[in-house]
């Protein structure tokens, strides 16, 4: 479970695209420094192209500057959780470490609600930290968080159901759930299927607004046919 | 850093338009006591430009800003620090200074005596789910309580035994309110359960000693059971067991729950495959249900609503020298439990938590031919303010408790005799109020002061116990703490029957002292802790001039509170969840050296519950590709005292050690898609002969010696066997972690 669970991380981290097909647009309601979305968009960028624990620290630290430049923008502070999230799925630091960068993770996730950040976003996000918090310790923690996982990614679908990143981490659930107990691969084909389609349909509010995930969905679903192609071919 | 220059420069640039190069800043960052600081973010606000400090706290980054800007650094736990930084396309090296951030109250946890058990904290010590699965428990709090240093194990009554003091000594709370009767009805010999199921709660918190005045009652130790607030999910519970039946059902809604459990319990069958010491003439049944209700109130509020009802009993003859066959008795118990707390938030900081719960608890124990019938009924409320927010470093929690209590007693010394031949009972009415602030002087020292006042109408008397811990943190993760106060119990119940009518009585007290050391690091804890705890005024009385008869002595001058006596030791506890892969285990051991003069005592004595060396090791494995979590749990205990009329003196008799290894299994499998449990516990699997005491007759035989015989448990092994199956329609069963 916590290896699957760190591979999917991975995945998520080194796979996703960047929000780099985005061109930066100043959006009208905000008066950030000119240069600050270009900045911001190129540090988004680094985050989704990187898989290393340090790396990923020091650009949510650049994600807290951003911060610090436009306060009134969720955007920075969401991305410093992603980046805080990812990288304690990519570092063998200890659990109390983790949990500590987690601690911090949420925090900067909580000044992004108070922001008023897109709550189905925030919300997928919430969820992903607790699976993050779940990996540290399964024996301990599964029985207390694998229902707050399903509540948060419920409560997500509730708000918007287009969100396509729902579907990626329930499927990711399902995956890595036991075949006979309702999981496995074939179970989590439809959910990935759903997320394919979802991710077709899904166009980010803003240009700078996640949109990671698809990147690793494709991965899934070309395993998915590799995996089809061996059973032929025997 | 040449300073004059420094300040020149920003009017140089502003009055040129020179281009200006890249600036590059460099530099450590440190504490206040000269420490690197690695993390901390450096950068120049309102731009991107910055970097994080390394391991040795250096930073350097590079900026084609010009001007004076302000250089910003940040770091979570230290103070954010402001300078303006000059950049003129030279190199500039800075040393930097973080100021931490003085102590928010909560970042230190006073850990001196109290070991907490929840699914909400991190750093504690036992979960809940150990509760569940700690091999020997069978499920019941007590019994995993009883694997921490402090307790001693009294196999014949399953109670908690804590430093040196008697069952009655620790007092069991349920959401901050007493309870009146914690363990099921039970008859001497025969070791009783907690009434309560450990699933109901999410937290325990077990202080062995030096609690806070928000906990009266108790001289030794105090449990705080803290129950779930809203159900998670709607779920129905199956459990087959080898004893019985238990059916549950939660219902979960959109601000509200509503929880029902039944279950039905018979030893019979048992009984009749595994044979058992005594002659059980009715094996132990009891049937009971419960409903829990919650309700979510505006926001943050709470209203928690829990009855329970229980019908039990049990008939046996149990080993004695005077009867043949063994000495018959039969109890039978109702009860009926009622609580209800609130709790919201007000205005200004404030919090409030009430509650009230009632108890009504009815005991008809025929021994022999006797009949004794006793009924306890008491209402018990409690406010609680709590100001969080009185200021940054200090708290302050002020509380009131009121309790009415009565006891009722009726004697038949035989069944056909129409009338009670003695009634007796006391009415008693308790006021209670107590102020607590936690205070931090600093990032390392915090205090909790409080006091506690009671009043008791059967004493007709006050007290007043001051209460003080101190703890000291030295690094993150280790402690020192101590603690001192007062802490104040009325007689027991059967104490007052007769003491009542003497207006000396008094409460009884002790006085604990406690010094512990505990470090918690990387899911290993070690935890160090001394004590001594001193009674006075316990309550003595004459003793019978025939012992062995259960009318007791109505003779209200005799009962006096001149009793005293101390317990002193060390409490040690290790537990490492780290160093083996999937192996979890905790070793406790307690030295308490304890007398007491007390009840019939003549002399200071060691008493018969205490044994002076206490050892228990707990292990869980979790076996991943077999879905199966493997417990076992050894406990020592070293001889205890005993009073042997055959030779001189007073407890001065020791029975063999006590030595128990129990073995536990929890398979995790699914049912139709339904998570399942399967579990087989087994204890004393190397079915040692444990002797818990003796019993003698009353008066000597004809060649002047008294026969006696040997107090031992009912059968030397009980083997347990439960499917436990949970149908959750939203959720698919997860067979992939250890169960709870």
């Amino acid at each position: 479970m916590k290896t699957s669970l760190l591979f999917f991380a991975l995945l998520a981290a080194s796979l996703t695209p960047a929000a780099a097909q985005t061109q930066p647009k100043t959006t009208a309601a905000q008066a950030a420094p000119a240069g600050y979305h270009d900045m911001l968009a190129a540090t988004i960028q680094d985050i989704m192209s990187t898989g290393d624990a340090v790396q990923l620290k020091e650009l949510a630290s650049k994600m807290e500057r951003a911060a610090a430049v436009a306060p009134q923008d969720w955007l920075p502070r969401y991305y410093q959780s992603y980046a805080l999230l990812i990288a304690t799925f990519q570092s063998k630091e200890d659990g109390d470490v983790k949990d500590k960068q987690l601690d911090q993770a949420e925090t900067a996730l909580q000044q992004a609600r108070k922001l008023g950040g897109d709550k189905s976003e925030l919300l997928v996000l919430q969820a992903y930290i607790y699976q993050a918090r779940l990996s540290i310790s399964p024996m301990m923690r599964s029985m207390q968080l694998s229902p707050k996982v399903n509540e948060a990614l419920a409560a997500a679908k509730e708000l918007n159901p287009g969100n396509p990143r729902i579907y990626l981490v329930q499927a990711n659930n399902l995956y890595f759930t036991p075949k006979m107990f309702g999981g496995g691969a074939e179970a989590a084909k439809p959910v990935y299927d759903e997320a394919k389609a979802r991710y077709a349909a899904f166009r980010p509010a803003t240009p700078l607004a996640p949109s990671w995930g698809e990147r690793q969905l494709m991965g899934r679903l070309k395993q998915y046919e590799t995996a089809a192609s061996t059973q032929a071919s025997k | 850093m040449n300073r004059p220059l420094l300040l020149a420069l920003p009017l140089l640039l502003a009055s040129t338009s020179v281009v200006v190069a890249q600036t590059t800043l460099s530099g450590t960052v440190r504490d206040a006591a000269g420490q690197p600081l690695p993390g901390a973010n450096v950068f120049l606000k309102t731009t991107f430009d910055g970097a994080t400090t390394d391991s040795l706290g250096r930073f350097r980054f590079s900026t084609r800003q010009t001007g004076t800007l302000p250089l910003l650094v940040t770091l979570l736990g230290y103070q954010p620090q402001e300078q303006p930084a000059v950049l003129d396309g030279q190199i500039h090296r800075l040393a930097l200074t973080l100021k931490e951030v003085r102590n928010q109250l909560g970042d230190v946890t006073i850990t001196a005596g109290s070991f907490e058990a929840s699914d909400e904290k991190r750093s504690t010590v036992l979960t809940t789910r150990d509760v569940q699965t700690t091999a020997g428990a069978l499920a019941d709090v007590s019994g995993a309580l009883n694997t921490l240093p402090g307790t001693s194990r009294v196999g014949e009554e399953g109670k908690l035994f804590v430093r040196g003091g008697a069952a009655g000594e620790t007092r069991q709370y349920l959401d901050g309110l007493p309870l009146q009767s914690p363990y099921n009805a039970s008859v001497a010999g025969v070791p009783s359960r907690g009434r309560f199921s450990p699933n109901l709660f999410k937290g325990t918190v077990f202080s062995t000693g030096g609690y806070s005045a928000e906990y009266g009652q108790a001289l030794s130790a105090v449990v705080g059971l803290n129950s779930y607030d809203l159900a998670p999910e709607t779920q129905t519970g199956i459990s087959l067991l080898s004893v019985g039946l238990s059916l549950s059902h939660q219902q979960r809604f959109e601000r509200s729950s509503v929880a029902m459990t039944g279950d039905y319990t018979n030893l019979q069958p048992y009984y009749r495959l595994v044979p058992q010491r005594w002659g059980w003439t009715t094996a132990p049944q009891s049937a009971g249900g419960s409903v829990a209700v919650r309700q979510r109130v505006g926001e943050l509020g709470m209203l928690k609503v829990y009855g329970a009802v229980t019908r039990s009993r049990f008939a046996l003859r149990q080993p004695d020298p005077a009867f043949d066959g063994g000495r018959p008795v039969a109890l039978g118990n109702n009860n009926e439990y009622l609580n209800a707390t609130f709790r919201s938030p007000l205005r200004r900081g404030w919090s409030l938590q009430t509650g009230l719960a009632g108890t009504r608890d009815e005991q008809e124990i025929r021994p022999d031919v006797q009949r004794v019938h006793e009924l306890e009924q008491s209402l018990v409320g409690r406010v609680v303010l709590t100001n969080d927010s009185a200021s940054t470093y200090w708290n302050l929690k002020l509380g009131a408790e009121g309790l009415a209590q009565r006891f009722r007693q009726q004697y038949q010394s035989n069944t056909e005799g129409a009338a009670p031949e003695l009634r007796s009972g006391f009415d008693e009415t308790r006021a209670a109020a107590f102020a607590e602030s936690d205070i931090a002087f600093s990032n390392k020292l915090v205090a909790r002061a409080g006091a506690r006042a009671e009043y008791s109408r059967v004493l007709g008397r006050w007290n007043a116990a001051p209460r003080l811990a101190l703890a000291y943190q030295f690094r993150e993760g280790s402690q020192l703490s101590g603690a001192w106060g007062y802490f104040y119990q009325t007689p027991a119940n059967d104490l007052l029957r007769f003491g009542q009518y003497n207006p000396a009585l008094r409460f009884e007290r002790a006085t604990h002292y406690l010094v512990s050391y505990q470090r918690v690091k990387n899911e290993r804890t070690l935890r160090l802790e001394a004590y001594y705890k001193d009674y006075a005024r316990l309550v003595r009385y004459a003793p019978l001039a025939l012992t062995g008869n259960v009318l007791l002595p109505f003779s209200p001058s005799s009962y006096q509170s001149t009793g005293q006596g101390y317990a002193r030791g060390v409490d040690l506890f290790w537990r490492d969840k780290k160093t083996v892969k999937g192996l979890d285990y905790w070793v406790s051991y307690g030295l308490v050296d304890t007398r007491r003069q007390q009840r019939q005592d003549p002399v200071l004595a060691v008493p018969t519950f205490a044994s002076r060396h206490n050892l228990s090791v707990v292990g869980k494995y979790w076996i991943q590709p077999l879905h199966t979590l493997l417990g076992a749990t050894y406990s020592y205990g070293s001889p205890r005292a005993y009073y042997d009329p055959n030779q001189p003196g007073y407890n001065q008799a020791r029975t063999p050690n006590y030595q128990d290894l129990s073995l536990n299994l929890s398979y995790v499998t699914s049912i139709r898609r339904n998570l399942t449990i399967v579990h087989v516990s087994c204890s004393n699997v190397l079915g040692r002969n444990n002797v818990f005491g003796y019993r003698y007759a009353a008066t000597p035989d004809a060649s002047g010696h008294y026969q006696g015989t040997a107090v031992t448990p009912a059968a030397p092994r009980m083997l347990f066997v439960g499917l436990l199956i949970s149908i959750n329609k939203k959720r698919p069963a997860d067979t992939e972690t250890a169960p709870e």
